[in-house]
């Protein structure tokens, strides 16, 4: 699952969360396959993101994920709290990876 | 120029909206934020009435910063969904973005960043006012686009003396002009009658247990930090402070709790890469 903006919808994507109106009310069920007019009814909604279904590319490289992790921890690298943190954020860097 | 005095630097803090430097929609915002008496109506009819900001209070509150990701479409929704304490919270970021420097502009993703993280960590610890969390997130380092704008000369030297000595912006701060962000935040929070978890979590987002921890100071605190780990915006400060051992207690996470937070924060900005910042 991943969340997009709207401006990067497609038709032929599939929904991987409803989408509800103000009231919670479900306006289109997960599952449901993206068209140009369902589009258009999201922009005139305002909708500006939706969940549909795939992964996302990274944002990052590894190694600047691991680098910027590095940087900002570099003041606490004796703090076994702080570590325990990166640790976790590390594996799931790596998790991005495989 | 000479360091101010802990109370120069208040008063001058205090007087912020009335600079010249501020943009004139940042001065009606500031203006309106501080009013005695401000009723849902007024700050409905205020924001309707300009077009472009009421387009950019739906963006921010359509977005994953929020709870209500792309479902509110009218100001009067929104204002009733968020509260007036989250709404003057969020306008105060608004005109947050238009004063900030260019240079500054890093800031303005640290705090968004800090806001989409402070909400997904207290989704995730079940908290019931997400959007309160979420504005505390927002404008947790206020303070520094004030001190910014008081003291456009001595902020440039706060954020060179940080990469040079390799010191906490705070003490930078301290050093340099007299007092820190997170006391000219709260300073500012507590003149426009910010409701009071807003005004500690900006006064102890680096010291929580100054104060009895509140989640909400506990989760700022949490947030900033993560989202620095995440190499996401620049806050004029690269390094982490030490996350307090009773904020972490606090919020009783386990290391699946935060690898789920991880992926939330992550998908809500890949999300909106343009639409927001
Ligand atoms: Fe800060
Ligand atoms: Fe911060």
């Amino acid at each position: 699952m991943k969340l997009i903006d709207i401006k990067n919808a497609k038709s032929g994507m599939r929904l991987a969360r409803a989408v509800e109106n103000a009231s919670g009310m479900i306006l289109y069920g997960e599952g449901i396959k993206l068209t140009i007019p369902i589009i258009e009814k999201f922009n005139s909604l305002n909708i500006d993101s939706i969940y549909v279904e795939g992964k996302s590319e990274p944002r990052l490289s590894r190694e600047r994920y691991l680098d910027a992790a590095d940087i900002a921890f570099s003041k606490v690298s004796d703090n076994p709290l702080m570590n325990e943190i990166k640790k976790g954020f590390t594996e799931y860097i790596n998790s991005l990876y495989e | 120029m000479n360091k101010q005095s802990y109370a120069d630097v208040r008063k001058k803090v205090e007087r912020l909206s009335s600079l010249p430097t501020i943009p004139p929609v940042a001065t009606k915002i500031l203006k309106l934020i501080g009013s005695e008496n401000i009723s849902l109506n007024k700050v409905t009819e205020f924001i309707s009435r300009d077009q472009a900001l009421s387009a950019r209070v739906l963006k921010i509150i359509n977005s994953p910063v929020y709870g209500f990701p792309g479902r509110i479409s009218s100001i009067s929704q929104a204002v009733m969904l968020i509260g007036i304490g989250a709404l003057k919270g969020m306008l105060l970021g608004i005109s947050m973005f238009d004063m900030m420097h260019k240079t500054m502009m890093g800031l303005w993703e640290h705090s968004i960043g800090t806001a989409v993280a402070a909400k997904a960590i207290a989704t995730k610890v079940g908290m019931k006012e997400i959007e309160d969390v979420s504005v505390a997130g927002l404008i947790h380092d206020i303070g520094k686009v004030a001190l910014g704008i008081c003291y456009p000369e001595l902020y440039k030297n706060v954020i060179i003396a940080v990469g040079e000595k390799k010191i906490y912006i705070v003490e930078a701060e301290e050093n340099i002009i007299g007092a820190n962000h997170a006391e000219a935040g709260s300073w500012l929070a507590r003149k426009w009658r910010f409701p009071l978890s807003l005004v500690n979590s900006i006064e102890y987002h680096h010291n929580p247990s100054a104060r009895h921890s509140s989640m909400t100071i506990a989760i700022v605190h949490l947030s900033d930090t993560i989202i620095k780990m995440m190499g996401f915006g620049f806050s004029g400060d690269p390094f982490a402070h030490r996350i307090e051992r009773i904020a972490w207690d606090t919020l009783a996470l386990t290391g699946e709790d935060l690898k789920g937070i991880f992926i939330e924060i992550e998908e809500a900005i890949l999300s909106q890469e343009t639409s927001i910042f």
